[in-house]
């Protein structure tokens, strides 16, 4: 697949992205994110990340519907692409091979 | 209630993003700010100003390149087509814009190559920095004079005595007392005879100077007495080409063989230096007493230093070099001083015994006026630009809501002014080509449009420079002009901007009726000289230069030539008639006060003289060749009479040795240029001087025979030399030429400025019409007619005018009378001229005002309201 490898903070993005379904945008992915990892993000960050997702073809997006709330602005919807789902899986199957190997120890 | 954001932080976020993201990352700032706001007010606002600094990242930042289409070629290519059909569609207006752009370009274009030409004169020359000219400085107790005559003998003296100097020459063009400017020697060769302008040089002339030699070489050019160089030109006409040329002999001035050393190519209209001969100079200096003097200053030297000599040394060297050959005290000396070669075209004044300015104050007031112009011009042009932007305004206004970008709609504007700004300059190279003969004839250069490409390249970028700035105004206001004012015509138009652009008008009027008046002026004043009474008749009248057996043998050519068919009558002059340069207080007479020192004009004129020139006589007689006293005797005019008394005829008068009475009073006739008063003339009889001039009056109507046995008669006698004439009015009209051209030049400027002006005032009227569209059609409702429209809008302009009329009358005045004040007889300055042509031009900018309102006038009230 390609050389590229997704950043931490690409991946949980990406993830979130996917778990989201179609209703992805900004503030959601935030306060999830947020709420999982339990680290304070910047919604720039975010906004970030997802052009750069986007520019590399992992997910795309569209813009939603006039809405009264949010001072009007519209929201973008992203939504993971099959090209994305793909590396997800490949990363995820690459992480799996490699703990599989690690011998049945437990730390105490 | 609606909680708002805080409006800095989303101002902040509107400037630095970029639009495609702005919906985006700003709902999700306000989200964001909405949810927290709810549980901790101020903080949500203070974490609303954190997103919004964590969000000026680099990719969403407006300022990007990636920004734009990375297809350099189309984009350029699509703006093209875009700018060009803006153009097209904007048919009669962009034609305007584009030709007040074209005209002022033109202007400026014209305006460079003549200072172009003007500046590389005498810059021909190799080693340019090294060739210097030595001129003479009298210091006495009154003040510094300075002037470029030098003693013959100096060249050859500077050149041994110092190191430095490596080669010198000296310059003289032949001259005759009486025949000012006209400086032409005899030459013959076979059967051809002709006269010919040149000069003497020293053997190192063609050292100093890189003239170019076509046969013969630098060093031996002239290097013995009997030597001459002559042009390409010369040769062509003595001996049929140059190389035919070279080892001949040629007769010179029919009293000497000069041979034929050198043929250099024809000297170029560049250089201030002007010959078609050079003669051998310790010949010509060997040849006269007065010449061995050292008082003697009537010829010029110029030197080309060493290598590495140091002017500053050379100049402290020469200061004092005529001490040791000519006596000084303190209250009297001569210095020397040198100046660049290079500099003596353009600064060859001397003021208070140093080099001024001369014409090089021409060169700078053009370069003034042609940026003027091009400033004018540009600034016209950014006016109708930004004139037209309300009727843009629907356009741009479409163009927007499809979503072009800030940038983008300001390049597309940019790309517009870079294709209106070639144009105009491609139209105004057209224009140049066209009126570059008009203009040759007018500055007597041969200017031609440079093909180098140095030239092509500066302009293109300094085209590009102007589109920049030019563009940069009008495309800011275009594209930011608010949206919905522009769709429902309400737009105010910017208060402050509107002035500007008065004013600007206002000045350009100024400008115009300055011109105008000046105009008036100085064609008036030119009609005047050519008009003005000279009081004696200038009419078939010819100048003979008296020179060669014509000297002894003057009475023979006179009665032979006298009886002549076609020639009336035949006198002379020692002074040229129209202009007696020479003059002091050279006469004596009884009842003078011995400290008067006023300056009389004397002339030893023939017996006819009073009858040939068709003077008056107010009083006493003429000369007459019947009284044998006559010949000692005066005939004064009526200023000389005035300085003398009332009873003056028959007043004893003593001047050059001669002492008589004076027998006659002829009118005051003009025998300067007008520039001086006329001074006090006092005529005695000599026939047989050796330098004058003679007057021929030849019969009117009959003149091609009249010259024809003149002619004849002189080459029976004075067959040595060839027979030249010249017609005194055309010499007297020569006086003036510097006058017909400035009047010339001054009736161009003139109608550029009016046009240049009727443009810009153009486009300011309809500018503020466009702007009032609908308080026309409201007024028109009400029942206003066309005539109270027109009325409405030229009010605003009536001020304009007034106030452009007052601060040009005062000034006009001041500078025409300033100009006048240089001639001893001028015309008056009266107020109706200045009354009529400020009416004229504000008739001119009514008559704009009135077209173009009318077409906004008649305009039918329905449908400038209907988009209400």
């Amino acid at each position: 697949m390609t050389e590229y490898s997704l950043g931490e903070f690409e991946e949980l993005v990406l993830l979130m992205v996917g778990a989201l379904h179609d209703e992805a945008y900004g503030v959601p992915i935030l306060e999830n994110l947020e709420k999982s990892t339990g680290r304070k993000v910047n919604i720039s960050s975010i906004h970030v990340t997802l052009k750069r997702l986007e520019d590399k073809g992992f997910v795309m997006s569209r813009t939603g519907g006039i809405t009264q709330d949010r001072g009007g602005r519209r929201k973008k919807f992203y939504t993971i692409t099959a090209l994305g789902k793909k590396k997800i899986d490949a990363q995820y199957e690459l992480r799996n091979a490699i703990y599989e190997r690690i011998p049945k120890i437990t730390f105490g | 209630m609606d909680i708002r954001p805080p409006k800095r932080a989303l101002n902040l976020l509107r400037w630095f993003c970029r639009e495609d993201f702005l919906n985006e990352i700003e709902g999700d700032i306000i989200e964001l700010f909405e949810k927290q706001y709810a549980t901790n007010p101020n903080q949500a606002r203070w974490r609303c100003y954190w997103n919004v600094v964590r969000s000026f990242r680099g990719r969403n930042l407006k300022f990007r390149r990636e920004h734009f289409n990375h297809n350099l070629s189309i984009m350029i290519s699509h703006y093209l087509k875009i700018a060009w059909r803006g153009i097209i569609g904007k048919h009669a207006y962009s034609k305007l814009n584009i030709l007040g752009l074209a005209i002022g370009f033109a202007c400026s274009l014209l305006i460079f190559l003549w200072v172009k030409d003007e500046t590389s004169v005498d810059h021909q020359h190799p080693d340019s920095d090294r060739i210097f000219n030595i001129y003479s400085r009298n210091v006495f107790e009154g003040g510094l004079n300075a002037r470029r005559n030098t003693p013959a003998l100096l060249p050859a003296e500077l050149l041994e005595v110092i190191p430095e100097i490596e080669f010198a020459t000296g310059f003289a063009k032949s001259f005759r007392l009486s025949l000012q400017g006209v400086t032409e020697e005899t030459f013959e060769a076979g059967d051809v005879i002709l006269k010919m302008e040149g000069s003497r040089g020293s053997p190192d002339f063609f050292e100093v100077f890189g003239f170019e030699l076509l046969e013969g070489s630098a060093s031996n050019a002239l290097k013995d007495a009997g030597n001459i160089a002559i042009s390409k030109k010369m040769a062509g006409l003595f001996f049929g080409s140059a190389a035919r040329a070279i080892g001949q002999t040629l007769r010179y001035q029919d009293s000497m063989d000069l041979k034929v050393t050198a043929v250099f190519e024809d000297v170029d209209k560049r250089s201030s230096l002007q010959f078609d001969y050079l003669t051998n100079w310790d010949y010509w200096v060997r040849n006269d007493d007065f010449k061995q003097s050292w008082g003697h200053f009537g010829t010029q030297t110029y030197v080309k230093l060493t290598k590495d000599a140091d002017p500053e040394l050379v100049r402290i060297k020469i200061r004092d070099f005529l001490a040791k050959y000519m006596e000084f005290d303190e209250d009297f000396k001569i210095e020397l001083d040198l100046q660049r070669f290079e500099d003596q075209y353009l600064n060859g004044n001397f003021e208070n015994g140093k080099p001024v300015a001369g014409r090089q104050i021409y060169v700078n007031a053009f370069q003034g006026v042609a940026a003027f112009i091009l400033v004018i011009a540009i600034l016209n042009f950014i006016n109708l630009v930004t004139a037209a932007s309300t009727r843009r305004a629907k356009e741009i206004g479409v163009r927007k809501t499809v979503g072009a970008h800030g940038i983008a709609l300001k390049a597309q504007f940019l790309a517009e002014t870079l294709l209106k700004i070639f144009l105009a300059f491609a139209l105004s190279v057209g224009m140049v080509m066209a009126a570059l003969p008009v203009f040759r004839d007018l500055t007597q250069k041969r200017l031609f449009l440079p093909v180098d490409l140095t030239f092509w390249i500066s302009t293109f970028v300094l085209l590009l420079v102007i589109s920049l700035l030019a563009g940069a105004y009008p495309s800011f206001v275009l594209s930011r002009a608010n949206l919905i004012s522009i769709r429902t015509g309400t737009a105010s138009g910017m208060p402050k901007s509107t002035l500007v652009r008065k004013g600007l008008v206002t000045f350009q009027f100024s400008l115009s009726i300055l011109l105008i008046i000046a105009t008036v002026v100085v064609t008036r004043q030119t009609q005047y000289l050519s008009q003005v009474d000279a009081a004696f008749d200038r009419s078939n009248l010819v100048y003979l230069p008296l020179e060669g057996e014509l000297i002894e043998k003057y009475d023979l050519f006179r009665t032979r030539a006298s009886s002549m068919p076609g020639v009336v009558m035949v006198d002379r002059s020692s002074q040229v008639p129209h202009n007696m340069g020479f003059s002091g207080p050279f006469a004596n007479w009884e009842g003078k006060d011995p400290a008067d020192q006023t300056p009389i004009t004397p002339s030893s004129v023939g017996f006819d003289f009073v009858d040939l020139m068709k003077l008056e006589v107010v009083e006493g007689r003429g000369f007459s060749r019947d009284i044998v006293s006559d010949a000692n005797n005066f005939v004064i005019n009526e200023t000389a009479l005035a300085l003398i008394g009332p009873d003056a005829v028959g007043k004893r008068v003593g001047l050059f040795g001669k002492g008589g009475i004076v027998v006659g009073v002829v009118k005051d006739f003009h025998f300067n240029s007008l520039h001086t008063r006329i001074k006090p003339l006092f005529l005695d009889v000599k026939e047989d001087l050796n330098f004058a001039t003679v007057l021929v009056r030849l019969e009117e109507g009959n003149l091609t025979e009249g010259l024809k046995n003149l002619k004849e008669v002189h080459d029976a006698i004075n067959p040595g030399y060839a027979f030249s004439y010249t017609f005194a009015d055309d010499v007297y009209n020569e006086m003036y030429s510097t006058e017909s051209t400035t009047a010339r030049l001054i009736q161009y400027f003139a109608a550029l400025a009016i046009i240049i002006t009727c443009l810009g005032l153009f486009g300011l009227v309809a500018h503020t019409t466009e702007q009032r569209v609908k308080e026309i059609g409201i007024r028109k409702v009400l029942g206003a007619s066309v005539l109270n429209i027109l009325n409405l809008v030229s009010k605003d302009f009536a001020l304009l005018m007034v106030i452009a009329a007052a601060l040009a009358t005062p000034l006009s005045h001041r500078l025409l009378s300033d100009w006048l004040s240089d001639y001893a007889y001028r015309i008056d300055l009266s107020w109706g001229l200045f009354g009529l042509s400020c009416l004229g031009v504000i008739l001119a900018a009514y008559v704009i005002i009135w077209v173009r309102v009318f077409r906004s006038a008649v305009v039918n009230p329905v449908m400038s309201l209907r988009n209400e």
